[in-house]
């Protein structure tokens, strides 16, 4: 059987111009499958990251029916983070406590240049225990950190341009205390953030808990205390050691996965629809080397007439072209991932800069700036069994389809 | 040797049927040289065919060496053509991809002989055909009476028993043509193989040895000379 391989690979050198034709769009579907691939998964690895670094942790304690109820703000179901001391102390994780409220942000005509208000997301944070589990205090781009008892505020700095605020300025929130009483207050703009995560940049309000605990009547309760495990499957199941634990003593844990819910369906509908995008390209690509291949095939009906004349059997004429086919794949396989790699890396080693896309509307990523692809080797190793398997197959149908003529029929082939 | 009883083949062309053998029988010794002649359409292509077991009969039964081939599996007839069966076709039908040494050695590949041996046999043979010096070049680098020369040379290397020529001489000029019946005579003796051939050149009827015509698929002479 060793002349057929021989065979193969002197066919696919007579026929340069088509082999290279047909590798080629093997070569350019699998370009942007890779291409595509690192870009996705880029997003994702980043957008994740940024995720749990700037919102969700690796999970949060809440009181029961918060989480069901959060868009409405109930700080009556808080509570005293006092009660999860013996529970986290000897957890070795990093955990600060936050109360989330809703309210409206007010702002008047000098120093802002006009008058204003924005109704949005308050979230008071303990100004010392915070970097413990997020990295808010790494994206203060102008003024200062927030101070224990003062207050002040922290705003991204999207939102800070759009309102035209500035570091000394004092804005009033207008929000409801636990009790449902109106309550309005005032608060210095002390810092400005700028935020991998463009959630914080766009909308961030943050103030110290300790204000918000007095302006709120919150008598020490707070909404959640976010836990900060790292990252990995590790530190998710060292969460959920601690479930047992809170259901003991009335309180509820969520993850970061239903935390960031809106986030994982986003990125799971955009995943299939970038999936359908690249079943497109390769759909195209088959048409290509389908087209390619069974005028390879139809062109040789006659010699393989002439073979299995000679006593070569049906087998080995699939085997032959088999062969070729593979050969064509691989080197388009070759071809695509060389390219594929070719046009990923300045992605990865620059990126793409498209916070102007993202500063008006969200996508639901959790990214801003630049957008980096990544070394996604598991698809680059696909995308070439992609490759060899897609020459393959459209060979396996182009070769049944001359081998049911029969040899006669073959022999006159014109 | 051959032997073909009340061989019936009927094609269907379109909406009418065409009756291309009407009951052949004929045997064919070991070792003749036997020219099977007629008209376009008479059926010689198709008996010849079927004796090379690349066609089904509608009815009758062709025996070579006592077997029925007509019976055997797809696979089976696959080998038996490998193992018995020389064929010659018009357009000699090479491997373009292949010199005429591979080409000839292709024959003894299919069969399972090992690389070295089969092209020591091939060279051997392509000197017997006058080819010795052109072993390398490719078939577009052959003339015609050349390539033919490589198609007999294939067709005999693997000493078969029967050796099928459809129209062998039809692409050649006629000084050619007579030194590739020269060379077959000379190999049908030599070898000791039966050849068959299908033609209706005039020139192919005057070297065979025994010379069967036909017309309308049916044996309408069968001279042995």
């Amino acid at each position: 059987m060793n002349y057929l391989p021989k065979m193969a690979f002197k066919n696919l050198a007579r026929y340069k111009k088509r082999t290279m034709i047909t590798a080629g769009a093997i070569a350019y579907g699998l370009m942007m499958f890779i291409l595509m691939q690192s870009l996705l998964t880029g997003i994702n690895k980043e957008s994740e990251t940024n995720l749990r670094l700037y919102e969700t942790a690796t999970g949060r304690i809440m009181a029961p029916g918060y989480w069901e109820d959060r868009e409405t703000f109930p700080l009556k179901k808080s509570f005293n983070p006092e009660v999860l001391t013996p529970v986290l102390k000897n957890s070795h994780a990093g955990y600060s406590p936050r109360i989330s409220f809703g309210g409206d942000l007010i702002f008047y005509k000098d120093p802002f240049p006009e008058d204003g208000s924005i109704p949005g997301r308050f979230t008071a944070i303990d100004p010392q225990r915070d970097s413990q589990v997020f990295k808010l205090k790494d994206s203060l781009v102008d003024g200062n950190w927030l101070v224990d008892g003062e207050p002040g505020i922290l705003l991204g700095s999207w939102l800070a341009e759009d309102i035209g605020a500035e570091i000394g300025s004092t804005v009033l929130v207008e929000t409801q205390t636990r009790d449902g009483y109106a309550q309005v207050f005032d608060l210095e703009i002390v810092g400005i953030l700028n935020c991998p995560n463009p959630e914080i940049t766009r909308s961030g309000m943050f103030l110290p808990l300790s204000v918000a605990d007095e302006y709120l009547e919150m008598n020490g309760n707070v909404t959640e205390m976010n836990i900060n495990f790292g990252s990995g499957k590790s530190a998710e199941s060292a969460f959920a050691t601690l479930v047992p634990e809170l259901e003991k003593i009335g309180l509820e844990a969520v993850d970061w996965h239903i935390l960031g819910a809106d986030f994982f369906a986003i990125s799971q509908a955009k995943g299939a629809g970038t999936g359908m995008i690249i079943f497109l390209i390769l759909i195209i690509a088959g048409v290509g080397i389908s087209n390619t291949m069974l005028m390879a095939v139809y062109e040789r009906v006659r010699e393989l007439g002439m073979m299995r004349a000679l006593g070569m059997r049906n087998r080995q004429i699939r085997a032959l072209f088999l062969w070729e086919s593979a050969g064509i794949g691989v080197l388009g396989g070759l071809y695509g991932v060389g390219l594929g790699a070719l046009v990923t890396w300045p992605l990865v080693k620059w990126g793409i800069d498209y916070s102007f896309l993202l500063r008006d509307s969200s996508f639901g990523y959790r990214l801003q700036g630049q957008m980096y692809g990544v070394w996604d080797f598991p698809s680059m190793i696909a995308a070439f069994a992609m490759g060899v398997g897609m020459a393959v197959l459209v060979a396996a149908f182009s070769t049944h389809r001359i081998l049911r003529l029969d040899i006669p029929a073959s022999l006159r082939f014109q | 040797m051959i032997s073909v009883k009340n061989l019936q083949k009927t094609y269907i062309a379109g909406d009418s049927e065409v009756k291309a053998l009407r009951g052949v029988s004929m045997d064919i010794e070991k070792g003749e040289f036997i020219s099977i002649a007629g008209p376009s359409g008479s059926g010689k292509t198709t008996l010849l065919n079927l004796i090379g077991c690349i066609d089904t009969a509608d009815s009758g039964e062709i025996t070579i060496n006592g077997s029925s081939v007509l019976k055997l599996k797809r696979d089976e007839q696959a080998a038996f053509r490998r193992d018995y069966l020389g064929f010659v076709f018009q357009s000699y039908n090479l491997i373009p991809v292949l010199s005429a040494l591979e080409n000839v050695a292709f024959s003894l590949n299919l069969m399972g002989v090992d690389d070295r041996e089969a092209k020591e046999r091939s060279m051997a043979i392509l000197r017997e055909v006058g080819l010795e010096g052109m072993e390398n070049r490719r078939p577009g680098k052959l003339s015609g009476g050349q390539q033919q020369r490589v198609a007999i040379a294939r067709a005999i290397v693997k000493n078969p028993e029967i050796l099928l020529a459809d129209e062998p001489t039809a692409n050649l000029d006629s000084h050619t043509g007579k030194e590739i019946l020269e060379l077959m005579k000379t190999l049908n003796e030599k070898h000791k193989s039966t050849f068959v051939f299908a033609t209706h050149d005039p020139m192919v009827m005057d070297f065979a040895g025994r010379l069967v015509q036909l017309h309308d698929g049916e044996i309408q002479s069968d001279t042995r000379r």
